[in-house]
């Protein structure tokens, strides 16, 4: 599929104009500039290879590999959070019989299926869409996953907070909209404080194990305060420091 | 000889459970690519994506999106991907069909990617026949009638309207700002 190109000046109206718009309007607004919405009316012609009332499923026309299959919700959707439930459970069984159609169809080696939600994942389209891709041995696609080393007590601090998090998504709907008042800015930036503090407490920890457990307590303490503190970058800094 | 993935779910290791219920799991991957990286994975033991059961399909997925919507407010990422090594050829590593969610940011040093290549019209026409002709022979009640599509959509019922709460138009913008 074509990338549209922008240039800068474009691009900061394109921003400008999206931060003014309603919700109702930006949805409008991405249809029409969307390339999957325009192949799901048929404006665009594609080559379909599944379509029921809410997937489309098409040829890649720039494929890793030949028979690469993208996957569509008919409903424009940027990313998988914002897509129902229900959709997705749907999604996601077109797409297994889908790979197996590829997998006998080509007699290929094997299939991956892949989603990349926002543009640091490899996303480069405005709508979600789930990628076929039917392997063969070396075959030059990149999708294999290396494996590290990850000491245990991060793994730990990891499952705490994503399990916090996905148990309140999961359980009773508890409240997720926090109004940004003048009070909860103030408390992010002390948040914000302590956690440098904590960083260096982590690096005092390296260096003095002995006192380990004791720091474990305080900074789980104020981890709560903080609802979810530990982020990539800090994971990031503390297997740096740790090397 | 023993499978891995079957070992947790029968609690004979150790993991880092984050969800189970009768049918399948999620942990935190002890190695993974990017420290945060799930899987979630049917109890049973299913080799390939194709001989999972529909419904457990659809719940996988269910759990895996609200597990990345956890992982984007409590890790912080600025994006997930969500990947199927199905097959020795697709980087299948272990022989228990899995899903794997990663979060990501910048620079982060993980590259998943390929080269795209233009394809010709008579390459796309070639692909197209053969996939249709499987899909038809395999799954007639998917791809054979329109009206047993309408059938399968009466099953599931309407879709329900979604509404975005705050913090997830934000991240839409966001999003948005990042694509090209
Ligand atoms: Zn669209
Ligand atoms: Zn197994």
């Amino acid at each position: 599929m074509p990338e549209e190109e922008y240039s800068e000046e474009e691009r900061k109206a394109f921003e400008e104009k999206i931060k003014r718009m309603s919700p109702e309007e930006l949805k409008e607004f991405q249809k029409r500039n969307c390339v999957f919405c325009q192949i799901i009316i048929g404006q665009i012609p594609a080559k379909k290879v599944y379509e029921d009332d809410h997937c489309l499923a098409v040829l890649e026309i720039n494929p890793a590999a030949p028979g690469h299959i993208l996957l569509l919700p008919k409903e424009h959707h940027a990313i998988m959070p914002q897509i129902p439930e229900e959709e997705i459970g749907h999604l996601f069984m077109a797409a297994k019989h889908l790979s197996h159609a590829l997998l006998r169809g080509l007699k290929c080696g094997g299939i991956n299926l892949f989603v990349a939600n926002g543009a640091v994942a490899g996303q480069k389209f405005q709508h979600f869409v789930i990628h076929l891709i039917p392997r063969k041995e070396s075959d030059g696609i990149k999708l294999e996953l290396p494996q590290r080393e990850i000491p245990e007590d991060i793994l730990s601090k990891i499952n705490e907070v994503v399990q916090n998090r996905f148990n309140e998504l999961m359980g009773i709907k508890k409240e997720l909209v926090k109004v940004e008042t003048k009070e909860h800015a103030e408390k992010k930036k002390e948040a914000a404080d302590e956690e440098e503090s904590e960083k260096k407490k982590e690096e005092t920890e390296k260096t003095d194990p002995q006192e380990e457990e004791n720091e474990d307590e305080k900074s789980e303490e104020s981890e709560e305060e903080k609802d979810g503190s530990i982020s990539l970058d800090d994971i990031a800094s503390v297997l740096n420091g740790g090397r | 000889m023993v499978c891995e993935l079957c070992a947790v779910a029968k609690k004979e290791v150790e993991s880092e459970l984050l969800y189970e219920d009768n049918e399948i799991m999620a942990v935190v991957h002890l190695k993974p690519a990017i420290p945060g990286q799930i899987i979630v994975f049917p109890k049973h033991h299913y080799p390939i994506f194709e001989q999972v059961p529909d419904k457990i399909i659809a719940k996988m997925f269910k759990i895996a999106n609200k597990l990345g919507i956890a992982l984007f407010e409590s890790l912080n990422c600025h994006g997930t991907n969500l990947l199927i090594n199905n097959g020795v050829a697709a980087g299948q590593t272990m022989a228990h069909f899995s899903l794997n969610l990663i979060p990501r940011k910048e620079k982060d040093g993980l590259k998943l990617q390929w080269e795209p290549k233009k394809a010709s019209e008579e390459e796309l026409q070639t692909a197209f026949l053969m996939i249709n002709e499987k899909s038809k022979e395999l799954h007639p009640d998917l791809f054979g009638r329109e009206e047993k599509n309408e059938e399968l959509v009466e099953e599931r019922g309407r879709p329900k309207e979604i509404k975005l709460d705050k913090k997830k138009e934000n991240y839409l913008l966001k999003s948005l700002k990042r694509l090209p």
